[in-house]
């Protein structure tokens, strides 16, 4: 089956696919965890890496009974890390394929 | 079924009190959260922990299955006793099946405790479902759809049935990355009651490929050459992901070099990221007397010390 990549949500469509009230994305967004594009609630996309962000968020704020901006904390440490193991991998790969271990 | 001690899943006593019972909670519900652990199986901790948590921190929950643990123990073969209704209310949420058999699935009842609550049961979304697509990098470059196939949660009149395989045929969009989220709407979870099916979500996961490594829509190759390749220049046949190319060294080449060839990575939306060539340059692992006479005659010739700047 032909399948559609639904590249960008509103926020009424953000609140469906995350099962989450608008007013907490609002405080979402209000943080700084994800930024849509556009200057109000009315006018924001979200794309799919901002869903699965804030699907993350929720979780975490729900799950470990955090406050919004000790998930926000935890989500920019959780991306730095992330970025850290990507490169760590990277490199150790590219170091033995120089070195041959 | 296995019968599942939740005391020893939690680390508790068996007569530690709520909050003993909320700490360790805590504690491991950190400990194995999927979104932030590295643990292996983590997402299957946490659901004996949140389980366990859901079960001994509500007091009527809590009596129930002390009675019952009179009976059976951790890893044994378990069955509820004929006839075993559960007073408390059921919830609504991802559960094991030996809690299914005790307290009751699609119950409507009382929220979870810190995990998936719903409060209202009789109609209510589906759940998403992540499932991880691994590709190899030369699957990039086809448009043919590709299958994919993973399992969704179903559910009887009584509660959670065994999980469904499902096949689907994803045509994805060109210029997928390592990482790239792909939302399939409604081809989650089923919706309860009148409920509209949860969203499916793929997250595209490039295999490593033995020659090539990955930054972004970039590739990197490291290419082993002669030392007289890299001195003398060189013509060198490279494999790319959409067929050999010639490589031109220029001569006084150096180890760790790396060389652009533009075009040659990974798919974009509009064309394709760049291929890196790092040389690297190897030495043979033993010669002829007569080899050895032509590289002595070379460092007699070539005046080059690598460690000058070391004034020893």
């Amino acid at each position: 089956m032909q399948t559609e990549n639904s590249a960008s949500l509103y926020l009424h469509e953000a609140c469906h696919a995350l099962d989450i009230p608008a007013a907490e994305i609002i405080e979402i967004v209000a943080l700084g965890i994800v930024a849509p594009a556009g200057d109000s609630p009315d006018t924001w996309e979200f794309d799919l890496h901002m869903l699965s962000t804030a699907r993350r968020a929720r979780r975490l704020q729900r799950d470990l009974h955090l406050d919004w901006e000790a998930v926000a904390l935890v989500l920019d440490l959780l991306h730095e890390r992330e970025r850290l193991q990507q490169e760590n991998t990277l490199l150790r790969r590219q170091l033995q394929r120089l070195l041959g271990d | 079924m296995e019968f599942k001690d939740y005391y020893t899943i939690l680390g508790v006593a068996a007569d530690a009190d709520l909050k003993a019972i909320k700490t360790a909670y805590r504690r491991l519900a950190r400990k194995y959260h999927p979104d932030v652990s590295t643990e292996k199986e983590a997402e299957k901790q946490f659901k004996d922990v949140a389980e366990a948590y859901e079960v001994l921190s509500d007091e009527k929950k809590r009596a129930e299955y002390d009675q019952l643990r009179q009976y059976g123990s951790a890893g044994q073969r378990f069955e509820p006793p004929p006839g075993w209704q559960s007073g408390g209310a059921g919830a609504h949420g991802d559960f094991s099946d030996f809690f299914e058999s005790i307290f009751g699935a699609g119950r409507r009842g009382s929220a979870g405790h810190g995990f998936q609550s719903s409060e209202d049961f009789t109609s209510s979304r589906g759940r998403d479902i992540d499932v991880e697509m691994p590709l190899f990098l030369e699957d990039t470059f086809s448009d043919e759809p590709r299958p994919l196939e993973y399992s969704m949660p179903h559910y009887g009149e009584h509660g959670r049935l065994p999980d469904i395989r499902k096949t689907l045929s994803v045509k994805l969009p060109p210029g997928v990355a390592d990482g790239d989220r792909i939302r399939l709407k409604g081809q989650g979870g089923p919706g309860f009651g009148n409920g509209p099916a949860g969203d499916l979500y793929l997250h595209i996961r490039l295999v490593p490929h033995p020659l090539f490594d990955v930054t972004g829509h970039d590739l990197s190759i490291t290419v082993p050459v002669a030392p007289w390749e890299a001195a003398l220049g060189a013509r060198i046949t490279l494999p790319t992901l959409t067929g050999k190319i010639t490589l031109t060294l220029a001569p006084d080449s150096q180890n760790g070099q790396r060389l652009r060839i533009k075009g040659k990575g990974l798919r974009t939306r509009t064309g394709a990221g760049d291929l890196y060539a790092v040389l690297k340059v190897e030495m043979p692992a033993s010669g002829t007397p007569e080899t050895k006479r032509l590289w002595q005659s070379l460092a007699d010739t070539a005046a080059f010390n690598p460690r000058k700047h070391w004034e020893v």
